[in-house]
């Protein structure tokens, strides 16, 4: 079992965490400039503790994410991690330009020395208001920036895309990726639609935020499609991304998480918007199973549902043995819950030298 | 839409399709006949469209004849798959009536033959990104055969790329036709609310 772990850059004074998108009436430089040099060091202490991913990801106009271009703290990160691979999970590719994210990963790959894994999501659906796109073109949008950016890295003499989003008169991108033919893709497959998309396209899967059951039914029906397509996808192919939160006691790890802002997925946080972009087909065939794991849980309930580990290193490890026996995955991509300070630095420590020990025999 | 009509010409009265205004983009179309379709009617938008039926191996003499009769002087050929080579071996021809070619689905093996480094006008080859009877990597072998070739990859189309996606690919044929290489340079505005 792969650890990988995973931090937003969360804004560490106070703010509202219960609205979207969330006013910057009390934002301070000083605090937003700690919480990066603090996910800094969360960052350096998991490449020293043995951790085998770091991991950023895109999100907007929220405290719980300073990292609405993830591209440019993973460039942070290849001057800073010096072992681990740099996840970057992902940007959201139907916000964005897609020649110019199949440079910034070029470029990522190259000055990580090949160390990059590229992710390339949809994205919560909160998302499409940011920069005013249509989230009933979201998949479309998506499959075809996939398709255009996997040409930008392989295709060696310069080209022109006529597509139905996106139009290039020429494209030749430099520099190129170090891995060939590219680094290892990974997209998001919580939908039926996503996990066949992915199979088909021998792409690894991203399971995330969601409920260990709803998360079977996903590997099973990727499992299942990359079968049709004629491939058997290894362990590493598949990530499950859950909070985590590990202290010394198990009584410890929850009485910290009950400091943390209330847990409140982005989407959930503007029910107009995540309702508009419900009804704009955003989540495909399997509506309710996707809103459901986005649904507001409480603590106890996430931890039951495996949507949060907490613990103890040893009840955390036992989370993570559960885990991996229902999905097989090869891969934890641990967001780190909250931020408190030292507290979660020794959070990165305990996981470091007492779970990985733990759950590294997993296959 | 513009609407092709169909005309006779010359003294044996070949048939062809007619529409549109402007520069002039000869058509090499299928032997069984020309026909309207989608993509020609788009061009139709933007160009004078003239579509003539053309036999595999036809020398292109009779399409420079056509072309004169129809009082064009200078034009783009177009053609699809193997009547691509045809629209080259006219360049070759007649270089002072062929304005530039726009290939759509030109087969491999074309890039092989003799010639081709006589041509010195615009190329624009296009090739679908599901084609598996040109598949894009083919691409690669025109792009090393002709000096000014531009290839443009068709997204979603397979081999019968104008009609799968006729406004895709009418877009950037009028655009190269009226621009040349100048094409790469996009005119399109992009103001939202004047």
């Amino acid at each position: 079992m792969k650890a990988a772990l995973f931090c937003t850059a969360r804004y560490m004074g106070p703010a509202a965490h219960d609205v979207w998108p969330a006013p910057a009436d009390r934002y301070s430089p000083e605090i937003a400039e700690r919480s990066m040099a603090t996910t800094m060091d969360q960052f350096r202490l998991a490449d020293e503790y043995g951790f085998d991913w770091v991991t950023v990801a895109e999100h907007h106009f929220a405290p719980m994410s300073l990292t609405p271009n993830p591209m440019l703290m993973a460039a942070a990160l290849t001057q800073t991690v010096k072992r681990a691979k740099i996840a970057v999970l992902g940007p959201t590719l139907p916000l964005l330009n897609p020649v110019r994210v199949a440079e910034e990963f070029a470029m990522l790959d190259t000055m990580s020395g090949g160390r990059l894994i590229a992710g390339m999501m949809r994205g919560t659906p909160n998302e499409y208001v940011t920069y005013n796109i249509n989230p009933s073109e979201s998949r479309a949008r998506f499959e075809e920036a996939v398709a255009l950016i996997r040409m930008a890295w392989t295709e060696k003499q310069p080209f022109g895309w006529q597509g139905r989003y996106y139009k290039y008169r020429s494209v030749s991108v430099w520099p190129r990726p170090v891995q060939q033919p590219h680094p290892p893709i990974y997209v998001s497959g919580s939908s039926p639609e996503s996990g066949g998309y992915a199979a088909r396209n021998r792409f690894g899967l991203g399971l995330a935020f969601t409920t260990l059951p709803l998360a079977e039914k996903s590997v099973a029906h990727y499992r299942a499609s990359a079968r049709k397509a004629g491939w058997e996808p290894k362990p590493d192919d598949i990530i499950y991304r859950v909070g985590v939160h590990v202290a010394d006691t198990d009584e410890q790890a929850f009485a910290d998480m009950a400091e943390g802002p209330p847990h409140t997925g982005l989407s959930m946080r503007n029910r107009a918007v995540e309702s508009a972009v419900a009804e704009s087909g955003f989540y495909g065939s399997d509506f309710e199973g996707q809103r459901n794991r986005l649904a507001p849980r409480d603590l106890r309930e996430r931890v039951a549902l495996g949507q949060l580990l907490v613990g103890s290193p040893e009840t955390v490890a036992e989370q993570i043995r559960t885990i991996h026996a229902a999905l097989g995955n090869g891969v934890i991509d641990l967001p780190l819950s909250t931020q408190l300070g030292a507290r979660t630095l020794h959070a990165v420590e305990l996981f470091g030298s007492k779970v990985l020990p733990r759950i590294r025999e997993l296959q | 839409m513009t609407k092709l009509t169909e005309r006779s010409i010359g003294p044996a009265g070949a048939r062809v399709l007619e529409g549109g205004e402007g520069l002039a983009v000869v058509v090499l179309d299928r032997a069984d006949g020309a026909r309207a379709t989608p993509f020609l009617e788009l061009l139709a938008d933007h160009c004078r469209v003239v579509a003539l039926a053309c036999r595999d191996g036809d020398d292109g003499g009779s399409v420079l004849r056509d072309a004169s009769a129809l009082g064009i002087d200078r034009f783009t050929a177009l053609g699809h798959g193997a009547r691509a080579e045809l629209a080259l071996r006219l360049a070759v021809a007649a270089p002072e009536r062929v304005r530039s070619i726009a290939m759509l689905a030109p087969p491999p093996a074309g890039a092989g033959a003799g010639g081709l480094t006589g041509i010195t006008v615009p190329v624009l080859a296009l090739f679908g990104t599901r084609d598996s009877d040109s598949p894009p990597e083919a691409a690669h072998r025109w792009r090393a055969a002709l000096k000014d070739c531009h290839l443009v990859m068709v997204y979603d189309a397979a081999n019968d790329l104008a009609g799968e996606r006729p406004e895709a690919v009418a877009d950037v044929v009028a655009d190269f036709v009226a621009n040349e290489d100048r094409f790469l340079v996009t005119h399109e505005s992009g103001v939202i609310h004047p």
